[in-house]
């Protein structure tokens, strides 16, 4: 009889104990995924913990090191940060540095820099992708937007001009 | 005109599933013989309208018929021809109309089998559930998932859209979403008779006899899915890694958990009578999570909670889902007390014990990568959070749980029931426990480091020296016995046990697997680099140099390949070409990885931007320890579930005079390998 209720207590304790780990793996795991303004809200609350910023990379904002990793600066049309990448920039951006291209940008903040990890470029990667477009073409549309605004603003020629 | 034949085909089919699945169930409820066997006429009725659905959508998209949705979404005049073939499963409509082909052949196969068996209640209940099941997918495809869809515009246009660029980059293509299917679908089968076991009140060993062989097939074709699928995520996607712990991936790894646990929890129920709620509990939580993936895979609600309610299909996947979790709950409790059977486990070192261990502990790892799944969706739906949740926790949860399974899987085969020794157990294990700690020794002494990589290698040797054991005892004492050569003996033995020996051959390559994830994941090199023609970098003993770039274009896609000259301790290797795609259908350009194998290690070579301004290439070279393994162990797996699915060959006894110790060496070494008696009922069963 002691015996049997010594073995509940320990299973009960391993599971106890399996929780809390999980729990604790689970807190310390969690990637925010924001869009660029939401970001920048919660900047001070976020700390240096890994996050992922959705958004689109600003025109003629890219440029590689030699030595690898990329600066950058990425927007949602409400906002901008200036991205610093420690890995290679996805091919499609490199290929059209003057277009807005949606990705995510995993890394942590340092200072007002985010310090990316990886870049993700934002489409379905299973087999149906056209869902997620509509959230590209909005962040595109609003970064062609931002773009001719600022272009406005600073009064300087459009392409077309 | 095919538009025609497929929408009538899948009527037929839908029609077909309701008269059969209500005449079935009618039948049974009422032990009308006539009713019965009426209803399994209509199970041929649906593979025939199945199989004219599938045969029309590959008629129209092999004629580029772009009247049809699906086909202009789907297909180019510029995709070959095996993508072409292939389309059928590049998208959602398409996928539900191979799961509709698939089910239907297995409800055709299982209604064969149990042909002899049409009277039998329990036989007639499974197949109503079966065609219950296919109703819905039938319905899907009538109603929200319609394939045969006419184009929007009134206007036939001249050419397709394409198929995903992804999807016709590798032709991995053509077998990893079938065999998944084939593994999903299967689990119908087992279902089916838990429900009919329910239903009838007969939940004794026959349900988990019948349906051995379905779980078997169906357990193998998802394994060699899921190994497939993370081949082609190796080799197509240009990440350098073969599992990323990604939601669809997920989807796919939760039945098998529950599956394999139920494959060695079934043999508890069938020796000792015992866990037939757990085993029936798994078999449908294993149902309930195929339809959970694909609710996942198929809704948008991975990619946004609020994506869901844009799909048409998610919330009938959502229903039904429902209806299975919440039906069979209600099943299991209206038998409650019949359910809970006397046994029990008298000892914690006893096969069933360590079965039990094995069982709760794919339980929790099946738990964790669920909870780890599906929290982002319920952080958005609850909080408006979007989060997800890093490879960092799947790796951190998910080891201790697999170092536990590697423990387990090298001491439970040699343990016997009920009971145990302190000597047998010395016999059985102090060689293979001696082989895992001189390996671990020995490895470490080569410079291994980090602790779950140096136990899993220990245990991993540990496990192979047990089978090699079990091997062994089983050949020495038949060649005792029976004076026969060492493979005569070897293959007969097999054959003797084909469930056992099948077994341990699906152990050896999870071993297999186990080592080369422990390897790849802690020992990797991996370097991003950016190179001019001409320039070389070295990275753990491999020279890769730049030789320049060719540009090829075809109808289908343009490519741009960097000439990489490799060479390793003055020799070589010869030229690889990692390349980038362009698809004249897709916005963003696709990486094709290049990879030089060998038993040691690959060389992964993929390309990140093609030249510069400055002619300069962005790469990124890694070399991988024991990938290919990692296959080798999938195929060994596929090889044993095939060896466990060979019929027992029975074997007339030893007679006459002297047979008799002849008799007792190779039933001791039967005992000896964990292996149950000849005389013993539940091996008979295990041979039908």
């Amino acid at each position: 009889m002691r015996a049997g209720k010594a073995r509940w207590i320990i299973a009960a304790a391993v599971c106890v104990g399996a929780i809390v780990f999980m729990v604790t793996q689970l807190g310390a795991n969690l990637n925010y995924l924001e869009p660029v303004s939401v970001a920048v809200e919660q900047r001070e609350s976020r700390g240096d913990r890994q996050l992922r910023i959705g958004g689109v990379v600003k025109p003629g904002t890219l440029s590689e090191r030699a030595g690898g990793g990329s600066t950058f600066e990425l927007t949602d049309g409400d906002a901008t940060i200036a991205v610093d990448l420690s890995g290679a920039p996805h091919q499609t951006v490199t290929d059209n540095p003057d277009g807005c291209v949606p990705v995510v940008v995993e890394g942590h903040w340092q200072g007002e820099t985010f310090a990316g990890d990886r870049m993700i470029l934002r489409h379905g990667a299973e087999y149906d992708d056209a869902k997620h477009d509509i959230g590209d073409v909005q962040d595109r549309l609003d970064c062609e937007r931002s773009v001719a605004d600022a272009e406005a603003a600073s009064d300087l020629p459009s392409d077309e001009g | 005109m095919r538009q025609a034949i497929g929408s009538f085909s899948l009527t037929l089919a839908a029609t077909g599933a309701i008269s059969g699945a209500v005449v079935l169930a009618v039948g049974a409820a009422r032990h009308d013989v006539r009713w019965m066997r009426l209803g399994r006429r209509f199970v041929p009725v649906v593979l025939i309208g199945a199989i004219g659905a599938v045969a029309a959508m590959q008629w129209a998209l092999n004629s580029h018929d772009y009247s049809l949705e699906y086909v202009y979404s789907n297909v180019a005049n510029a995709t070959p021809r095996l993508f072409t073939i292939t389309a059928l499963w590049g998208a959602l409509e398409g996928s539900i109309l191979l799961w509709g082909l698939i089910l239907a052949i297995y409800i055709a196969a299982t209604a064969h089998r149990f042909r002899a068996r049409a009277d039998d209640p329990v036989v007639a209940w499974a197949t109503a559930v079966q065609l219950f099941v296919a109703l819905f997918f039938f319905a899907l495809m009538l109603g929200p998932a319609d394939p045969f869809t006419s184009h929007a515009s009134p206007i036939t246009p001249f050419d397709g859209q394409g198929p995903n660029a992804l999807l016709q980059n590798h032709p991995l293509m053509a077998f990893h979403p079938p065999m998944l299917y084939a593994g999903y679908v299967g689990f119908t089968i087992p279902f089916s008779f838990a429900i009919s076991a329910l239903i009838t009140g007969r939940f004794g060993e026959g349900w988990l006899a019948d349906t051995r062989r379905a779980s078997l097939v169906a357990w193998g074709f998802l394994t060699v899915g899921i190994v497939l699928g993370a081949w082609w995520s190796y080799e197509v996607l240009g990440w350098g890694g073969y599992w990323a712990w990604d939601p669809v991936e997920n989807a796919s790894l939760l039945p098998w958990l529950t599956a394999t646990a139920f494959m060695h929890s079934v043999m508890v129920q069938e020796r000792r009578g015992m866990l037939r709620v757990w085993n029936l509990s798994l078999v449908i939580a294993t149902f309930a999570l195929t339809i959970l993936g694909t609710f996942l895979t198929r809704s948008g609600v991975i990619e946004s909670v609020h994506a869901f309610s844009e799909s048409d299909i998610g919330v009938w996947l959502l229903v039904f889902l429902g209806v299975i979790v919440l039906g069979s709950l209600v099943l299991i409790g209206l038998r409650g007390d019949a359910l809970r059977t006397p046994g029990r486990i008298d000892s914690p070192l006893s096969r069933e014990a360590a079965f039990l261990a094995n069982n709760l502990l794919f339980a929790a790892f099946a738990l964790v990568v669920l909870i780890g799944t599906v929290y982002p969706l319920l952080a958005e739906a609850l909080r408006d959070e979007r989060v997800s949740i890093g490879e960092p926790y799947f790796r951190a949860m998910t080891a201790p749980i697999g170092i536990g399974l590697l423990f387990l899987m090298a001491v439970a085969p040699v343990l016997p029931w009920r009971a145990t020794s302190n000597a047998v157990l010395r016999d059985r294990l102090l060689v293979p426990a001696a082989v895992g700690v001189a390996v671990m020794a020995v490895t470490v002494a080569f410079g291994a480091r980090g602790n779950a990589q140096v136990a899993a290698f220990g245990l991993g040797a540990f496990c192979l020296a047990g089978i090699g054991r079990n091997f062994g005892v089983g050949v020495q004492a038949r060649r005792r016995a029976r004076h026969e050569g060492v493979v005569r003996a070897a293959g007969r033995m097999v054959r003797g046990n084909p469930r056992l020996y099948g077994g341990l051959v699906v152990h050896v390559g999870v071993v297999l697997i186990g080592v080369a994830i422990a390897a790849s994941s802690g020992y990797t090199a991996k370097r991003e680099v950016q190179l001019a023609t001409g320039e070389s970098v070295t990275i753990s003993g491999y020279t890769v140099s730049y030789l320049g770039s060719v540009e090829t274009v075809t109808d289908q896609k343009s490519t741009v390949s960097a000439r990489m000259r490799v060479e390793r301790g003055g020799d070589d290797l010869g030229v690889y070409e990692p390349s980038i795609s362009t698809f004249p259908s897709a916005t963003t350009a696709i990486g094709t990885p290049s990879v030089r194998t060998s038993w040691r290690n690959d060389l992964y070579l993929s390309m990140s931007s093609t030249e510069d301004a400055d002619g300069r290439i962005g790469i990124t070279i890694a070399v991988n320890p024991l990938i290919v393994w990692l296959w080798i162990g999938g195929a060994v797996m596929a090889l044993g579930t095939v060896v466990c699915l060979v019929p027992r060959r029975r074997e007339p006894s030893l007679s006459g005079a002297g047979a008799g110790a002849g008799v007792g060496a190779v039933a001791a070494a039967a005992d000896m390998a964990g292996e149950t008696r000849p005389e013993d009922p539940t091996v008979v069963g295990a041979s039908t």
